[in-house]
């Protein structure tokens, strides 16, 4: 209850005499406001509690429709949450003790009390059932976390179980198997060891991604990421199992360039997680759709499946962990439970929602968004383009940073005139440079050559060179030689300028560091 | 030559049922497996006899209890049954017992241990077979 504030009282008393005293402490000049509504009937009380909400009730216990303890006790049960405050005529301690036992605040003795003592005792009433709420809210808390304790223990010693006992199989089996290591029979026992291995090691990373989503603690690498790719990447990594399942998964992608800010690892996670309950949670012979659109500045993916749906009973439950779907008289379930809390975690820590649309007997559809990688507005402020047999190339300089763009081959003929330009555009604009390749088609070992040299003239000249947006083939050529882990690349040259722009600032930093 | 015993797996982790088959199947007996209760009890219908059965209790389909309370009703009482638990307690032990299990085995087990149980209630079930063949 905050100064300044009005408290809104409801008093319910039938003796208009007792109704006006208290009337009369309560509105007396105070630094409290009270607004008070008087009614003289519990059933009148209760009618207006469901329409309107009040601070606090004063409450007699003589009145024309209840009398005693038990007012306190309708009124209580019509609104838990609204402090009582009762006031007897013939007070005794009995009767007090019994109030409070019925969720009472506190009792007073009417016409006894200094309107100072009644204001105050009003005050700490309505603080005092505000800390009782909230201890009964953190009750909830804690009987809530004590119940996934449970389900943690009785998941997690079966999960845990049934993999360890295909290990001491195996090992039962190695140990009294033919003595060749090689042969095919001990073969088929490490490879039923590594099988049941990993699955133990995927019990432990979700229990401990779970306890660190419960508290917070999940990190992410947020990074510039190819959304396609991962559709592409979760698709394969679930053939195994969708060819198993019987499952059909179609990519939904309208753009080929769909680039979100986010941890990539994470995301995969989730859309694996999603597919492979799907697919687990339904018939063979589903459809499953993994898609991804622009929507202003976010990118919109889902996941939709043309399954049995998901009723709105279970809607509300099966994001807990350790929750798992039951078939109808089914007591058996498959998996931990782990895989919809987990996505819904670390769609959390993205600071998105994962949210769910479902419908039984017409499909599923899970939809979470991711922050779009950010089309910078780039100023050009100068532009130089030299056409070399196959290849044109194009100097722009942007806010000071200098892009080269390639395209068509860039083969061995054209390097040294090019170096000599590019040398000319460092010295003059900027040494700081992108190389954009996304345009170049094809590339030979001078053209990587060229790339390398690129990069010592740039630092020669105090700056430093990034990679942008390759074209797919030319992506391939580079990681083949390992060149993508010692220069940096990035997917939009919005991101390669923010880059740069990074760089050229701290080593400006600590270049003054060094010369002051 | 005495005719070898024949043994039922009943399992839905497939490692564990093919592991256990091979083991038995080493230690010189006949296995068959089932992944389910369902199935289980059709095997049971078609061969019309085994010496023992190893049940999982914790299967889709039908559970073991399930299981074993229709193979009590179908008549198949009295072949011998190892329940096979990953959850374990006295009301588990107690609802086995109740449907006639002989013996719990807790998972993981050592397969030695199993080995040891399939043993003892296949000779067991001889004896109490050849103790009602003399009355």
């Amino acid at each position: 209850m905050d100064r300044g504030s009005v408290t809104k009282v409801l008093l319910v008393e039938d003796d208009p005499q007792d109704a006006y005293l208290v009337t009369r402490a309560l509105t007396r000049p105070s630094e409290f406001e009270f607004a008070i509504k008087t009614v003289g009937w519990l059933e009148e009380a209760l009618g207006l509690i469901r329409r309107e909400p009040f601070d606090i009730a004063l409450l007699d216990l003589n009145l024309p429709d209840s009398t005693g303890p038990e007012t306190v006790s309708k009124l209580q049960k019509a609104a838990p949450l609204l402090p009582i405050l009762v006031l007897t005529g013939a007070e005794t301690e009995d009767i007090a003790v019994e109030t409070m036992r019925r969720g009472a605040q506190d009792c007073l003795l009417k016409g006894k009390s200094e309107p100072a003592v009644l204001r105050r005792v009003i005050r700490y009433a309505i603080e005092r059932k505000g800390l009782l709420e909230h201890v009964i809210r953190q009750n909830e808390r804690l009987k809530e976390l004590d119940r996934l304790k449970s389900e943690f223990v009785s998941v997690v010693t079966h999960e845990l179980r049934t993999p360890m006992t295909a290990m001491k199989i195996s090992l039962s089996m190695l140990e009294n198997g033919p003595p060749d290591l090689k042969h095919a029979e001990n073969q088929e026992s490490l490879q039923m060891l590594r099988r049941n291995t990993d699955r133990l090691m995927k019990l432990i990373n979700e229990v401990l991604d779970v306890s660190r989503i419960e508290s917070g603690r999940l990190q992410l690498n947020i990074q510039d990421t190819d959304i396609v790719g991962v559709i592409h990447e979760v698709m394969s990594l679930l053939s195994p199992l969708l060819r198993e399942r019987q499952c059909q998964v179609s990519a939904d992608v309208l753009d080929e360039n769909i680039y979100a800010q986010c941890d990539r690892e994470k995301i995969v996670q989730v859309l694996v997680n999603l597919v492979s309950n799907a697919s687990l949670h339904n018939e063979p012979g589903l459809r499953i759709t993994l898609g991804a659109r622009h929507q202003g500045n976010q990118i919109r993916m889902w996941v939709a499946d043309n399954g049995k749906g998901i009723s709105e009973e279970e809607q509300k439950r099966i994001f807990q962990p350790y929750y798992q779907v039951r078939c109808q008289g089914e007591t058996y379930t498959k998996g931990t439970g782990l895989g919809l809390a987990i996505a819904r975690g670390m769609v959390k820590a993205h600071h998105k929602k994962l949210a769910l649309k479902s419908k039984p007997g017409e499909g599923t559809e899970f939809s979470f968004e991711l922050d779009a990688l950010p089309v910078q507005d780039l100023k050009v402020e100068r532009t130089k383009s030299w056409k070399m047999r196959d290849l044109v190339t194009t100097a722009e300089l942007y806010d000071r940073r200098v892009r080269v763009q390639f395209k068509g081959m860039l083969f061995g003929v054209h390097i040294q005139t090019l170096l000599e330009i590019i040398q000319e555009v460092l010295s003059r604009w900027s040494p700081w440079m992108a190389l954009d390749l996304s345009e170049c088609t094809h590339i030979d070992s001078r053209g990587i050559g060229f790339l390398l040299e690129c990069r010592a003239l740039a630092m020669e000249f105090g700056g430093n060179t990034v990679l942008v947006s390759l074209a797919p083939n030319i992506k391939q050529v580079l990681l083949k030689i390992g060149l993508l882990n010692s220069v940096p690349h990035y997917l939009s040259l919005a991101a390669a300028m923010r880059a740069m722009k990074r760089e050229s600032e701290s080593s400006r930093k600590s270049s003054t560091r060094i010369f002051t | 030559m005495e005719a070898r015993k024949k043994i039922l797996i009943v399992e839905d982790e497939e490692d564990v049922r093919v592991g256990l088959s091979r083991i038995l199947t080493r230690g010189g007996y006949d296995v068959d497996q089932a992944s389910n209760g369902r199935e289980a009890l059709e095997r049971v219908r078609e061969a019309g006899w085994y010496d023992l059965i190893v049940l999982d209790v914790l299967m889709p389909v039908q559970d073991g209890y399930q299981t074993l309370d229709e193979l009590r009703e179908s008549g198949y009482e009295k072949i011998p049954v190892i329940l096979l638990t990953a959850k374990f307690s006295t009301v588990d032990v107690a609802k086995g017992h109740d449907r006639g299990a002989g013996i719990y085995m807790r998972k993981p087990f050592d397969p030695i241990e199993l080995m040891n149980a399939v043993h003892y209630l296949i000779g067991e079930s001889n004896k109490a077979g050849a103790a009602s063949g003399a009355y």
